[in-house]
């Protein structure tokens, strides 16, 4: 029916996976060997074991996936050397319980039985030890590789604030988490998705706060997702989004552990997706995207004059364009007088009507950002010397624009970069365009028509079972206080309400005054 | 499937949306802003002449000898026809919405104005803040064509003095198409407009060495208002009796008052007058309409000529007592003016007698042009004065003694 239709993955591997370990080590190696091709950076240590030696053992790991040090130390030494004594071989007792339960010292232990485990584990950087005549074999948690360090996020910069970011390490990232919230409620489970790639997906919430349904709805279109590779939390994102076909994100995502321990608190829930720093947030709102990790660690009027503000640029950088055209082409006069001789003035010998000239900067302006943000940092700056004088002053001067065109793009461009998410800046560049398109076709009538279908269309929008216009539309007057406005922290006592349903009450603080008693009285008492 | 098509339909449609825009859209540098309009009588037609921008003169930033309006005339049946033939002369369509000031010609106003104003509230470009006013003794079109210094565009001039005259120089009247229709179609008032007038030579005004000059030899001046009785122009108020007007119609924001020294003293004082309200009451006893007005006026010592000393408060109540005359006096020449030589009710006598006593006033609202001109009247004021300014007495006794 469709180009696009499913076809029947075909999947050669999995006739094998499920086959249990065979008793025989030789038989686990070669076909351990054959499996995976022999490949170079798989290491298979085998040695014999036992006071005679007449226990055979393999160590299988993956170089560069495991800590050397402890595959070292505390396996093969502890296999080769420190048991050499016990006499393994004349008990008559099961040798691989003894080793388990006795010898190993490494701290997570699993026991495997089936082939697939087995791959799985050793591709995740488990050190794997399999005895002769054993159908188990025991994995150690060994995993260590390189991997960036907890640095200053690159995105959502704050001035106040602490900097430190997620990494592309799952397990950094959920001990993050952990370090700022410390409560047994805190849960965490992790599944591996994708076919091939194994990523570890985790699913943060707070037990008693998140909304179990949530919880429940989030697992279950992760359990859905059928895929050969994860490489992104970006995946993710859109295989569990509610809505594909709109401009606007429905899943929150940051870089930042202080937002999303926030969001965690807010009865939100986070996925961590090993190999992303970009841990994802639902439900997600439309205030969210308004919102900066900083308005809550900054004083409370001063959050919300900032917040007033990212609204205001919002609108600007939507309708900027859009109502200069519209109004230069269709409404002149609602115009004040001086401003038309001045902007007509600009105009003169200006070769093309006011919406080409503005989609020409405009695309002029994505295609200079676009070139900004893949260019090598080395170069980045040559990009902006160009952008300034090609947007700027010479395509004025050579009567290709009028320079109030140059004023609204730096304005559309300058308002597009105040929004704290850079996915929902994205969805208001494109919106742009649309509305550049209905002003100069229908003027304001049209910029009016188009704000009605976002409306509507922003009011249809649900993520995750929430409404996205929560708190707007459904009006809930308890939590205005945190979403144009940012209330003080002591009036931000209960929960959004329809993000969560339980143990709606945060905290119970009363506004800090100052002491009953009188300063005159004290000085008395002192005296 | 059925949604795919239904979606793909609704696609269509909203092109189709795009298909039908665009026909009304003027770009910036297709249009000619108009900012004064001047009409006229010539014979049965009209003369209509439009003072169009010359946007790149007024705002960029290289000088050119070029002038910064330009003015074209046409003559035609009507003025909207008239208008529409000014396409064969201005290279742009020509944009009214923008439109600063209205000068009528005298002689036009003469003949009557009201077939005149329905074009002007009638053309959906018009916005309706422009002032109206009377060209003195000249064409509108002469008015059209004179440049003025400090002020690029002529209309903004005209404008921007009539409105900052209206606040702070008493016979300055700012007027309004709603105004002016207001008045006119009211039984018992009549309208007025501020009267406009060419100073110096008219021959010089159009040329751009009117505005290379530190003194320009031509340029108009707001002066006098121009009254109507229903929409003819009956006769010219000079300056003291638009003061006069002014007081009494409470459109007085703030003004200086002069008034020569008592005793026969050389020179005079003067007030700046800050607030003044009034109120107007009409009375009717045994048929006979009686208005009485009431000014009343704050004020500041601006100016003093005279020997007298500030410090006491007899002395301020003997000026304040002054002045109170003095603008009385104003009051009362201008309605006998009014009453005597225009016979025109501008003042709203009529409207006031209507609101007063409805009875009365439908026995005589037909003749109401034969007794307005007998209506009894009487004029009270109050003058305040609150400061004496930074000095408290003139020192102009110590420089003659």
């Amino acid at each position: 029916m469709s180009r696009f239709s499913r076809r029947k993955r075909q999947t050669p591997e999995e006739q094998t996976s499920s086959k249990k370990l065979d008793k025989t080590l030789q038989n686990n190696i070669k076909h351990f060997k054959q499996t995976l091709g022999e490949s170079t950076d798989i290491v298979i240590r085998t040695f014999k074991a036992g006071q005679t030696g007449s226990i055979d053992i393999a160590v299988l790991y993956t170089s560069g996936l495991v800590n050397d040090t402890i595959v070292h130390d505390f396996v093969l030494d502890t296999l080769m050397v420190q048991i050499r004594q016990t006499p393994l071989d004349t008990i008559e007792k099961d040798n691989y319980q003894i080793i388990k339960d006795f010898a190993m010292t490494g701290g997570n232990i699993t026991d495997i039985d089936t082939r697939e485990k087995l791959f799985n584990h050793v591709l995740s950087g488990d050190t794997v030890v399999m005895l002769d005549g054993s159908s188990e074999a025991m994995a150690i948690d060994t995993r260590e590789w390189e991997s960036r360090s907890v640095e200053e996020p690159s995105t959502q910069s704050v001035v106040r604030g602490p900097k430190e970011g997620f990494t592309e390490n799952l397990r950094t990232n959920t001990a993050l988490l952990r370090r700022r919230i410390k409560d047994p409620n805190l849960w965490i489970s992790t599944k591996p998705i994708g076919t091939k790639s194994k990523t570890d997906v985790a699913v943060v919430y707070l037990h008693g706060v998140a909304d179990e349904k949530v919880v429940k709805e989030v697992t279950h279109r992760l359990n859905k997702i059928d895929i050969d590779a994860i490489l992104d939390s970006g995946y993710v994102e859109e295989l569990i989004q509610d809505e594909t076909y709109t401009p606007f994100p429905t899943v929150y995502n940051s870089e930042r552990p202080d937002t999303i321990a926030g969001g965690l608190l807010e009865g939100r829930i986070a996925i961590i997706v090993d190999g992303s720093p970009f841990v994802l947030l639902v439900p997600a709102l439309f205030v969210n995207f308004f919102q900066s990790a900083e308005d809550y660690f900054q004083r409370a009027d001063f959050s919300t004059l900032i917040r007033l503000i990212r609204y205001l640029a919002f609108f600007l950088a939507l309708l900027t364009p859009s109502a200069y055209i519209a109004l230069t082409t269709y409404h002149q006069e609602m115009i004040p007088t001086s401003l038309l001789v001045s902007l007509s003035a600009q105009r003169e010998g200006v070769p093309f009507p006011a919406f080409v000239e503005a989609l020409l900067m405009e695309i002029t302006f994505e295609i200079l950002r676009e070139a900004g943000v893949r260019l090598p940092k080395a170069v980045g700056s040559a990009i902006s010397i160009v952008g300034a004088l090609v947007l700027g002053q010479a395509a004025v001067e050579a009567g290709i624009v009028s320079s109030a065109m140059v004023i609204v793009v730096s304005l559309t461009a300058i308002s597009s970069f105040v929004s704290p998410s850079f996915n929902f800046a994205i969805s208001i560049r494109m919106l742009r365009f649309g509305f550049m398109i209905l002003a100069a076709t229908l003027g304001l009538f049209g910029i009016l028509l188009g704000l009605i279908i976002l409306t509507l269309h922003l009011a249809s929008l649900r993520s995750f079972g929430v409404p996205y216009l929560t708190p707007m539309a459904p009006f809930i007057v308890s939590d205005q206080k945190d979403a144009i406005l940012r209330f003080p922290r002591w009036k931000l006592t209960t929960r959004p309400r329809l993000v969560t349903q339980q143990n709606i009450t945060r905290e119970d603080v009363e506004a800090p005054k100052p002491p009953k008693r009188s300063r005159r009285k004290k000085r008395k008492k002192q005296k | 499937m059925k949604r795919t098509i239904l979606l793909k339909l609704a696609l269509l449609s909203l092109c189709a949306l795009l298909l039908t825009g665009c026909w009304s859209k003027r770009e910036l540098n297709e249009i000619g802003i108009v900012t004064a309009i001047g009409i006229d009588r010539q014979e049965e037609q009209y003369k209509v002449t439009v003072q169009v921008i010359n946007p790149s003169e007024v705002a960029s930033k290289e000088m050119t000898t070029r002038t910064a309006v330009s003015t074209y005339t046409a003559v035609g049946n009507s003025i909207f026809e008239t208008i529409r033939k000014l396409m064969t002369l201005a290279p742009r369509r020509v944009y009214l919405s923008h439109v600063r000031e209205i000068v009528l010609g005298e002689e036009m106003a003469k003949e009557g104005i009201g077939k005149t104003l329905d074009f002007l509230s009638r053309d959906h470009e018009m916005r309706t803040d422009f002032h109206l006013t009377v060209a003195q003794g000249v064409e509108a079109e002469e008015l059209m064509k004179i440049l003025t210094p400090l002020e690029r565009i002529p209309a903004e001039k005209a404008f921007s003095s009539i409105k900052s005259g209206e606040d702070s120089w008493a016979p300055i009247e700012a007027v309004k198409i709603s105004d002016v229709l207001n008045a006119m179609l009211s039984e018992g008032n009549n309208p007025t407009l501020s009267g406009i007038r060419i100073i110096g030579n008219p021959e010089q005004g159009n040329q751009l060495t009117n505005v290379e000059q530190v003194d320009s030899p031509a340029n108009f001046a707001i002066d006098g208002l121009a009254v109507f009785r229903k929409d003819h122009l009956v006769g010219w108020l000079n300056e003291n009796q638009s003061k006069g007007y002014n007081y009494i119609t409470d459109n007085v924001k703030n003004t200086a008052e002069y008034a020569p020294c008592e005793n026969d003293e050389k020179g005079g004082i003067t007030l700046e007058v800050f607030d003044s309200t009034s109120k107007l009451k009409a009375a009717v006893t045994s048929n006979q309409p009686r208005i009485s007005i009431n000014i009343e006026l704050e004020a500041g010592i601006a100016e003093v000529e005279c020997p007298l000393d500030l410090s006491k408060t007899a002395t301020i109540r003997q000026v304040e007592k002054q002045f109170e005359e003095h603008v009385t006096t104003l009051a009362k020449r201008t309605i006998q003016v009014l009453q005597q030589d225009l016979q025109s009710d501008v003042l709203g006598f009529g409207d006031l007698i209507h609101r007063e006593d409805k009875t009365y006033w439908k026995s005589i609202k037909h003749e109401w042009d034969n007794i307005f001109p007998e209506v009894e009247t009487e004029v009270k004021t109050t003058v305040k004065i609150k400061r004496t300014g930074t000095i408290v007495d003139s020192y102009q006794k110590d420089v003659e003694g």
